[in-house]
């Protein structure tokens, strides 16, 4: 029973690993939390249920095509909620604030198009798997556990080697002095938001392939969770956000399946509270200390 | 510290035209209470009551937020959860232990704030953002605790029979009298509220929301101050849900989840934070419109969440907008506040640091300092950039940690006291970026520097007692006069960040200077001045030591540390190179060498800038 | 910027929110035109229980509309006032407080849940409003509160019939029981447990889970971990499907048996193939062979495009209650004699079957049960169980 926990633990830690790096990657750059992320993972869902219910695409097309029209949302919403604060040099409170209200502007606008009702879910694999000691784990499951890992992999080649992602960690060390060097700071945080939000999306198809459902409020909870997720495995840092992931989706799955399954939730923030007292940074994470 | 010339005995008297005013929003405000009192007779319709005493629930809710996230600026996102935890234990109390509304609304409302502190002690080391997640999380944590702690709760089943309050026979449970409880709990909120933003208590709130290090560095316990706050937050919070408990008879773990708390932020965020009454209007408009929007309810929730982000990109200061703390309200008072208490007289020195080390990680910011500074004494510090001068100041002032070595006023050690502390003992300083409190006035900024010098407690400026009046009465004739000492007293009335750089700088050491220091640290005074304005500088600094000050100046303007120093300690690297008069100084060949082989001869103008 | 100045717009601004905020409930509230007869719905037409919420609107609006047709009720036409509780019990609260206001209302429609029927209750008992909730199924709301009625089948009926079919129809003896924390859930799976130890089987599992959560692998290796004979769902449909699922992935096969929502056509679309064979009753069947279904889902299809499910009927038929009574009464104002009629319901001619009130104030259906054969509910003739 442990082996099965601990495998479920590993299957949903994937999932919040994925989300995780978003809220990672937009924090390193403005630190600012953007509440908005878990709405991100729901738009990925319904787009992937149009593109495959509707219109009959194959589940990795559609998952291609709606990380694109997330990611442009994402970049909507970076425009339209945040741009405009950081323009005004607005206290970050304010940001936190205002993504809240695209998340919950995101949610009615998704319940008024597509309902409020639960809608199911394609899944991309037959069903069916394998046994591994005494658990058993599906094709699809193992399928996000690869995808997430690749996705992941790929980040952070794409974070460490790439121009864009030295410019994300120019600007994550010293904002106005990357702006002096002459890096395109705006094209930059908007990249920033559109990968962390196609990520997201990538996240909500394979959440709704895992659970079989859809629904407008499905974004709010893993969001949060996936926070946490970042939080614990330490802001700004990609493999941070996998490790913080993993851990998450371990500690929940163990701490509800050994521990108490209603209190469940509790742990999960208990967690929370207990790394930013005890260790704001998170494991990977780095101290930013103020200057006097 | 008093200064050697002292305002006129007698109280300035109020303008006439501030007179009036008074009377006229004195007016106002019983105009307003009368209208709501008369609320009941004007709209017979129970409905628009029904949303009237939701609006008062909602209010001191938003009211308790106010005082932690609006005056106080620290970001909670969690009063959801004491409303909750109010809720409960009202009901529990009064359905299971059978208490009267009377004695189980102050129990929940105690119970509440209690919780609030308890929680808020650790969860306030953490800043800003973090903050308003790990409250949020706490938030989630009661929820689950609500729906999951059945045999206390009864969990998802929610706990149904609340009786409603009954005294002497007249039963307060119907509409129109209840809503009478919601309208005594809502003014009695806005009156704490409204006193803790006038007094001294709200004084210190605003500054710990500006700087909070800068105002434990006058003295003020920041961490007694914010748990105070937060449990004066969550004890609202309590008595809102007492109220929404008993009003409603039956509440179930559904109602206080943590986008409660989301909600009530939304309120103090539309309305005005910082405010009380953009609090009270902000809680109006969030259970008004919803109502309003109850016919076109699909598109209720869309509406909000625009008008979240709406509030956030373009209104962040909130409908009612930012109200400063008004015209001052003490009259003045002659009398002196008692300064930091001089324990140690005599002609030890005041100031010793022995063998002090610093380190920042792998990085030596000092090495084996030692020096003392004698009362009365201008010591000046000075080194090329990066030799530790601030680091110095930090380390004195309890900011920065010292790895090695002791330090001691008089006869106090200092290794280990709080900031705060420090600051009680005696020390206050300025920065090298101007640390002013963004908010407040040239005179609001020199009178927080009073704080810790007030003896009468916080309760008791809360109530204004005579005591309390006559005190700030005091703190306002010696905030006068402190700003004509530097010379600011015509621009008493304006916001500190909209002076020039010169008179901001004055106005920092006016506000150290209130906290009656027998040290005074000051860091680059003389940054960015012109000649001239370095001369009243050198005159303001010769004008302090007269009053009794020992200073400790660190600067670079070679023109100001020359003329005023008495003693000067030159660092580099964080190590002491060279002690002695400034003419020794001067000379000494290791000090040249140091600066890059610019010979410091001249103090001529001009030569200074070369150094 | 100078002090006075500042308070003084800030001021001004504030008066102008208060007035904002006192416009919209005074508009809100509204006026009540004379003569017209309201039926106020109470439902959450948004919020996760929407779907729900939906079926009130249009069941609702439905039969408001063909009594109109019919002319009305005692000559007046009838209006609905549809309200949203958002699902939350403060907000049916509200709601009510509304409701009870307005002199022209004769009945009340809803709430859906048990927590909001209990914070809409007091308000609606003291305005004598009859109040008939679709969906509420637990029996102690009507107790107490004479005018308060159900129009689903409650606990006290159905609670035993899931275990007693498991034990007649499949011969289980070990009984897994999976429960969705809410009032439904905890009463349902009361009556499920003590049936079952009454009658000689074991409950070897019962686990609860919180409304929302969405992953339950962990509480199916624990219930597969004690090797039950059947599964019982007393859960929501979304869940529901995702515990079948999950649990046919663990390589948990034992039969499973489901009340509540997951007789909806969307457990079978949630859960796919793992759907396949499940059990369960229902009081509303579209695909049942019956005329007055087969009338019912015509209607429905006919007004808009898609079969009824069980609270569209439920409503429908609480509008038409209300209305009964009130034409048996001769008038809409002795709310105690409407209340009186009401309870005295016998062999009411429903949209698809008779309705009665029993003794205790409870409705009494006909219930049938059902399977999932290629992906859809269809009826099920158990071969040895019986009622």
């Amino acid at each position: 029973m442990l082996l099965q926990h601990a495998i479920n633990g590993l299957v949903l830690g994937s999932v919040y690993a994925l989300i995780a790096v978003g809220f990672s990657l937009v924090f390193s750059v403005l630190e600012i939390i953007n509440f908005s992320h878990g709405a991100m993972l729901m738009l990925g869902a319904y787009f992937g249920l149009v593109l495959i219910g509707t219109l009959g695409w194959g589940f990795l097309p559609a998952v291609a095509a709606s990380a694109l029209l997330v990611a442009a949302a994402g970049a909507i919403v970076e425009r339209a909620t945040v741009a405009p604060l950081r323009r005004r040099e607005s206290p970050r409170v304010l940001a936190l604030i205002s993504t809240i209200g695209a998340s919950i502007t995101l949610e009615a606008a998704a319940q008024l198009v597509w309902g409020a009702q639960v809608r199911g879910y394609p899944s991309p694999l037959p069903a069916g798997g394998f046994a591994v000691g005494s658990a058993r784990v599906t094709y699809l499951e193992c399928t996000i556990m690869a995808i997430a890992a690749l996705l992941m992999g790929g980040l952070g080649l794409f974070v460490r080697h790439s121009r864009t992602g030295r410019a994300i960690r120019a600007i994550a060390q010293n904002l106005p002095a990357a702006r002096l060097m002459g890096i395109d700071v705006e094209r930059t945080i908007v990249t920033v938001f559109a990968v962390g939000s196609a990520i997201g999306a990538v996240a909500g198809m394979l959440t709704g392939a895992y659970f079989s459902f859809a629904q407008p409020s499905m974004g709010f909870l893993p969001g949060i969770k996936g926070f946490v997720a970042a939080v614990l495995g330490g802001m700004g840092s990609v493999v941070g956000a996998g490790l913080g992931g993993l851990l998450l989706g371990l500690v929940e799955s163990l701490g509800g399946g050994l521990l108490s399954f209603e209190y469940k939730d509790a742990i999960v923030f208990g967690v929370l509270i207990l790394i930013l007292i005890v260790r704001p940074s998170g494991i990977l994470g780095y101290d930013t200390g103020e200057k006097v | 510290m008093t200064p050697a010339r002292r305002s006129s005995g007698a109280p300035a008297a109020p303008s006439p035209v501030s007179g009036s005013r008074r009377v006229t929003s004195r007016l106002l405000v019983a105009g307003a209470v009368l209208a709501a009192a008369g609320a009941p007779l004007l709209a017979s319709d129970q409905y628009v009551l029904h949303v009237l005493i939701m609006w008062g629930i909602y209010g001191v809710l938003t009211l308790g937020l106010n005082v932690i996230n609006g005056f106080t600026g620290q970001l909670s996102l969690g009063q959801g959860a004491f409303y909750g935890i109010g809720a409960y234990c009202a009901a529990i109390l009064t359905v299971t232990a059978g208490w009267a509304f009377w004695v189980a609304t102050p129990a929940a409302t105690a119970l509440a704030a209690l919780v609030g502190m308890l929680v808020s002690l650790p969860v306030l080391r953490v800043r800003g953002i973090y903050l308003g997640m790990a409250t949020f999380g706490f938030a989630e944590i009661v929820h689950v605790v609500l729906r999951s702690w059945e045999r206390l709760t009864k969990g998802v089943l929610g706990i149904a029979g609340i009786l409603p309050p009954i005294a002497l026979g007249i039963d307060f449970g119907t509409q129109d009298r209840f809503y009478f409880l919601v309208l005594a709990a809502v003014l009695l909120s806005v009156l704490l509220s409204h006193r803790i933003y006038q007094s001294s208590v709200g004084h210190a709130l605003l500054a710990i929301r500006d700087d909070e290090l800068a105002a434990s560095l006058l003295g003020i316990n920041t961490t007694a101050y914010k748990v105070a706050a937060f449990g004066v937050a969550a004890g609202l919070a309590g008595l809102a849900g007492s109220l929404f408990a008993h009003y409603l008879t039956y509440i179930s773990p559904e109602n206080f989840t943590s986008v409660e708390s989301i909600l009530i932020v939304t309120m103090l965020i539309v309305g005005g934070r910082g405010n009380t009454l953009g609090a009270v209007v902000g809680a109006g408009l969030l259970v008004a419109l919803p109502e309003f929007l109850r016919v076109v309810n699909v598109y209720r929730l869309l509406i909000y969440g625009l008008l979240l982000v709406g509030a956030a990109v373009f209104r962040p200061d909130g409908l009612v907008g930012q109200v400063g703390r008004g015209r001052r309200r003490a009259r003045p008072v002659a009398g002196t506040l008692p300064g930091p208490a001089e324990t140690d007289a005599g002609t030890a020195p005041l100031l010793r640091v022995e063998d002090l080390r610093v380190r920042f990680g792998g990085l030596v910011a000092l090495d084996d300092v030692s020096f003392s500074v004698a009362r009365g004494e201008v010591y000046g510090i000075i080194g090329p950039n990066g030799a530790g001068k601030t680091t110095l100041f930090n380390a004195i002032t309890g900011v920065a940690p010292v790895g090695r070595g002791r330090l001691r006023l008089g006869d106090r050690d200092l290794v280990g006291l709080a900031p705060y502390r420090r600051a009680r003992a005696g020390i206050a300083r300025t920065f090298q970026n101007i640390r002013a409190f963004a908010g407040m006035r040239a005179w609001e900024t020199v009178e927080v520097g009073f704080h810790a010098r007030l003896r009468r407690g916080g309760l008791a400026h809360l109530f204004a007692t005579p005591g309390a009046r006559a005190e700030a009465g005091a703190v306002r004739s010696q905030a006068d006069a402190l700003l004509r000492f530097v010379g600011l007293e015509d621009v008493a009335d304006q916001l500190a960040r909209n002076l020039p750089y010169g008179h901001q700088r004055r106005l920092e050491i006016a506000r150290a200077l209130a906290t009656g220091p027998r040290l005074l640290l000051l860091d680059e005074p003389a940054a960015g001045m012109n000649e001239s304005e370095c001369e009243e500088l050198i005159g303001l600094i010769r004008r302090v030591r007269d009053q009794g000050v020992t200073i400790l100046l660190v600067e670079h303007h070679m023109q100001v540390v020359m003329a005023v120093c008495d003693r000067i300690l030159v660092l580099n690297f964080g190590r002491p190179i060279a002690e002695g008069t400034p003419a020794a100084i001067r000379d000494d060949p290791s000090v040249n060498a140091a600066y890059l082989g610019t010979e410091i001869r001249d103090t001529a103008p001009g030569a200074a800038e070369r150094a | 910027m100078r002090g006075p100045g500042m308070a003084r717009r800030a001021v001004v601004r504030a008066v102008l929110g208060i007035a904002v905020a006192l416009g919209c409930v005074l508009g809100a509230a509204g006026g009540a035109a004379a003569q017209e007869l309201v039926i106020g719905v109470i439902a959450p037409l948004t919020g996760s229980k929407a779907e729900q919420g939906m079926q009130f609107k249009e069941g609702a609006e439905l039969a408001v509309a063909d009594l109109n047709k019919a002319g009305g009720v005692l000559g007046r036409q009838v209006r609905l006032e549809l309200l949203d509780d958002e699902g939350q019990p403060k907000n049916a609260a509200a709601a009510a407080q509304k409701l009870a206001a307005n002199r022209n209302v004769i009945g009340v429609i809803g709430p859906s849940s048990t927590a909001s029927v209990r914070a809409a209750l007091p308000i609606l008992e003291r305005a004598k409003l009859v109040t008939i909730s679709p969906s509420a199924s637990t029996a102690s709301l009507v107790t107490d509160h004479k005018f308060m009625y159900l129009m689903s089948p409650a606990i006290p009926f159905y609670g035993p019939l899931v275990p007693k079919f498991a034990q007649m129809e499949l011969g289980a003896k070990r009984i897994a029981i999976v429960k969705v924390k809410d009032d439904w859930g905890l009463g349902v799976s009361k009556a499920t447990g003590d049936y079952a130890r009454a009658n000689g089987m074991t409950v070897v599992a019962e686990v609860e889970y919180a409304q929302g959560d969405r992953d339950f692998k962990s509480h199916m290796t624990a219930v597969k971990a004690q090797n039950p004979d059947v599964i019982i769902l007393n859960t929501h449909y979304t869940e529901g499907a995702i515990l079948t699922k999950q649990a046919r992935e663990l390589g948990l096969m034992v039969p499973i048996v489901a009340q509540g929502t997951n007789v909806y056509p969307q457990y079978a679309e949630i859960a796919g193939a793992t759907a396949e064979g499940a059990l369960g009753w229902v009081d509303f069947l579209a695909t049942l062979d019956d005329p007055g279904v087969k009338r019912a889902v015509a209607k429905f299809q006919a007004a808009y495009g898609k079969p009824p499910l069980n609270y569209h009927v439920t409503s429908y038929d609480g509008v038409m209650v209300i209305a009964d009574a009130i034409r048996k009464v001769g008038n809409a104002e002795d709310r105690d004699a409407i209340a009186r009629t009401v309870s005295q319901l016998k062999d009411f001619p429903g949209l698809v079957g008779k309705i009665s009130y029993d003794a205790e104030r409870l409705p009494v259906r006909d219930l049938f049960w059902t399977t999932v054969k290629g992906g859809k509910w269809v009826l099920y003739q158990p071969t040895k169980f019986k009622m």
